[in-house]
């Protein structure tokens, strides 16, 4: 009887010893640590997954949950780096990531597909947008134009062919105030059509050139505002200055 | 300053785009032949003939004139001859319909100008126009 009890006991012992120890070693599994280096180092690094986390690289982010997790890389004056990374296969999970630099010409090659990406690639996402609406209002203008002045100058060599058709003079002088007409319409739409053209050419050469000729910010530099206001005081006036930095 | 280099290529650009598109596409048309009217000055009425004569303010841009004629005061009018003279005699005519004729110039480029009135020559009279009637 004794010995059946202390059997019992021992087996219950040896239970809860194992249950603790499988509690432990879950507890120990879900702990995960993600190191992230970068060249050059500096850059604001974001993990978002089942926990978010940011930080300055070289970053080692303790605790992390085990999951998918994806990975931003920013610093000024280098394209954003993403990566996507699977933390619990192995206790470190080690990302190193070579930063590329923005350069003006990877920014012009990007504006010659689509204006204004170059201008937004190279942190000037604003301005970029705006290239790329105006560019895109000033083309679908000129296909509006373009079918616009179609329009004027199907009628006008339409004219153009009766007159010339005409055996009288009768037919040759009603025809010639329709063609004068129409002459100087098709013409006045012709002229709106250069401009248009000329403003979809200007547009798409100004982000072209904007992308090209503006410097990136330098590496880890963040581009100081242009517009400021100083005080300035002195003995024979007192104001404010506005400036206006290029 | 990059701005100002920027605005000016651009506008250098937007120029060279719209002499791209200089239009060539709108020459200027001849205006309408300038052809005088001719008048009749002799309406002469022959046995199954009739002599017409006019004159014209200038015929410097007629080539010839043609001669058009229609048979009863409805019908349509065609043309029946042609001359590079200020006159024409018509033969062969049934003096007991009523006949009408009208002279155009035309051009050197085949363009014809306005009709000098109608004569019509009736069975027993000869008139020009609605109102100017000539007695046979």
């Amino acid at each position: 009887m004794f010995r059946q009890l202390m059997t019992d006991a021992t087996t219950f012992v040896l239970l809860i010893i194992i249950m603790v120890l499988s509690v432990s070693t879950a507890a120990a599994g879900e702990s995960y640590t993600l190191t992230v280096v970068t060249d050059p180092p500096g850059a604001l690094v974001t993990v978002k997954g089942k926990a978010i986390a940011t930080g300055i690289s070289p970053v080692r982010f303790e605790q992390v949950p085990e999951g998918d997790y994806k990975v931003e890389i920013c610093l000024s004056g280098y394209a954003t780096h993403k990566a996507e990374v699977k933390v619990g296969n192995e206790p470190l999970a080690d990302i190193t990531v070579k930063l590329a630099r923005k350069t003006r010409l990877k920014g012009a090659l990007r504006s010659m597909f689509i204006p204004g990406w170059g201008t937004a690639y190279a942190g000037h996402k604003t301005r970029g947008q705006s290239y790329f609406i105006l560019s895109t209002a000033s083309v679908v203008t000129f296909f509006l134009v373009e079918d616009w002045f179609q329009s004027k100058h199907d009628t006008y060599q339409d004219i153009r062919a009766k007159y010339k058709a005409s055996r009288t003079v009768h037919e040759q002088q009603f025809w010639y105030g329709h063609l004068v007409t129409t002459q100087k319409d098709a013409y006045d739409a012709e002229n709106v059509r250069r401009v248009t053209i000329g403003l979809v050419a200007g547009i798409y050469s100004i982000s072209l050139l904007d992308a090209l000729l503006f410097p990136e910010p330098a590496a880890g530099e963040q581009p100081a505002k242009r517009l400021s206001l100083k005080p300035v005081i002195s003995s024979d006036r007192t104001g404010v200055k506005l400036a206006f930095r290029f | 300053m990059r701005i100002l280099s920027i605005l000016i290529l651009a506008a250098l650009v937007i120029i060279a785009g719209c002499d791209r598109y200089v239009p060539v596409s709108y020459p200027t048309e001849d205006p309408p032949e300038d052809l005088s009217v001719p008048e009749f000055t002799n309406i002469d009425p022959g046995q199954n003939s009739l002599f017409l004569s006019w004159e014209i303010e200038s015929d410097t841009n007629v080539s010839y004139y043609r001669v058009y004629h229609a048979i009863t005061e409805t019908g349509s009018f065609t043309a029946h001859d042609s001359t590079a003279g200020l006159s024409i005699t018509i033969g062969g005519l049934n003096t007991s319909v009523i006949h009408r004729f009208a002279v155009a110039p035309v051009s050197k480029h085949g363009i014809e100008g306005y009709w000098s009135r109608i004569v019509t020559l009736a069975p027993a009279k000869v008139s020009t126009g609605r109102h100017d009637e000539i007695t046979d």
